[in-house]
């Protein structure tokens, strides 16, 4: 339907997705590039040190990483086949949607636990460089994490009310939002863990 | 049932870190560079295929949904390039 300048009518829930949406990218662009400089400034400092950093960097476990990245990974997919499924299977959404929540919580269960043991073993943000970039980095990240996750229960709650349209914007935003803090972790695992 | 393309793309970022894990010690960070360009390119589709569907009913956002995968791609080469050169 058009309004009486002939533009083409836009329904509520399409401006409010159109603005989520935008929105969203926005974020995802700026954090981006805040967590590019932090990379970015963590290699110039690699490279003035590359003994310290190698050093410190076999004190870290990288089962834990590699846990943790297919952990993520399998989240977002989940969440990815959740949003497929809504609103036409909610049901079935919604046992995705607690999936996908419950690997992002057993991976935040799984960083404490790192965390714990590099405190046990005596290293904290105070050791050197690579272990402040350590915990700086990935202590920014676990805080993206929870916050994913308040916001897929705020989903989980939506998909169970009878006025779909509401969530549906908003699920995927926060899927949006939830693939780059997967990807940020695949650089994180790769730059921290693995180089 | 058929594999959907998500499902497809996810057991290759599956594989992809599995590889990246296991063989990093042998095949050294240039290998890892790699490994990083060619993950976050197979995760920036798995993003692309997922859940469009309220983004691409808007025709501003569904021009920048044809052309995203690669501004994004060309982003992560750029920064893979950084990460190799530094």
């Amino acid at each position: 339907m058009n309004d009486r300048f002939g533009a083409e009518r836009v329904t509520p829930l399409r401006s409010e997705a159109a603005f989520a949406a935008k929105g969203i990218w926005i974020f995802v662009a700026l954090d981006m590039a805040i967590f590019g400089l932090f990379f970015f400034v963590f290699l110039l400092e690699k490279r003035a040190d590359p003994a310290l950093f190698a050093q410190s960097q076999s004190h870290l476990n990288s089962h834990f990483g590699f846990a943790n990245t297919l952990l993520l990974m399998t989240s977002s997919w989940l969440l990815v086949e959740s949003l497929r499924c809504f609103p036409a299977r909610a049901g079935a959404a919604r046992h995705l949607l607690a999936a996908s929540a419950t690997l992002g919580g057993v991976f935040v269960i799984s960083k404490l636990v790192e965390y714990h043991l590099k405190f046990s073993a005596g290293i904290t943000i105070a050791q050197n460089t690579f272990f402040a970039f350590y915990f700086l980095l990935t202590f920014i990240h676990f805080c993206h994490v929870v916050a994913g996750l308040i916001a897929l229960i705020f989903i989980y709650r939506g998909m169970g009310r009878s006025e779909h349209y509401d969530v549906k914007p908003f699920a995927e935003s926060t899927g949006i939002y939830w693939h780059m803090v997967d990807l940020l972790w695949v650089f994180l695992f790769l730059l921290l863990y693995l180089m | 049932m058929a594999l959907g393309s998500a499902a497809r793309t996810w057991m290759l970022l599956m594989g992809l870190t599995l590889l990246s894990w296991l063989l990093h010690d042998m095949v050294g960070a240039s290998a890892v560079v790699y490994a990083l360009i060619v993950l976050t390119t197979v995760k920036v589709y798995l993003i692309e295929w997922g859940f469009m569907e309220v983004g691409r009913s808007e025709p501003g956002l569904r021009r920048f949904y044809l052309v995203w995968p690669g501004v994004i791609g060309s982003f992560f080469a750029g920064a893979a390039w950084l990460v190799a050169s530094v």
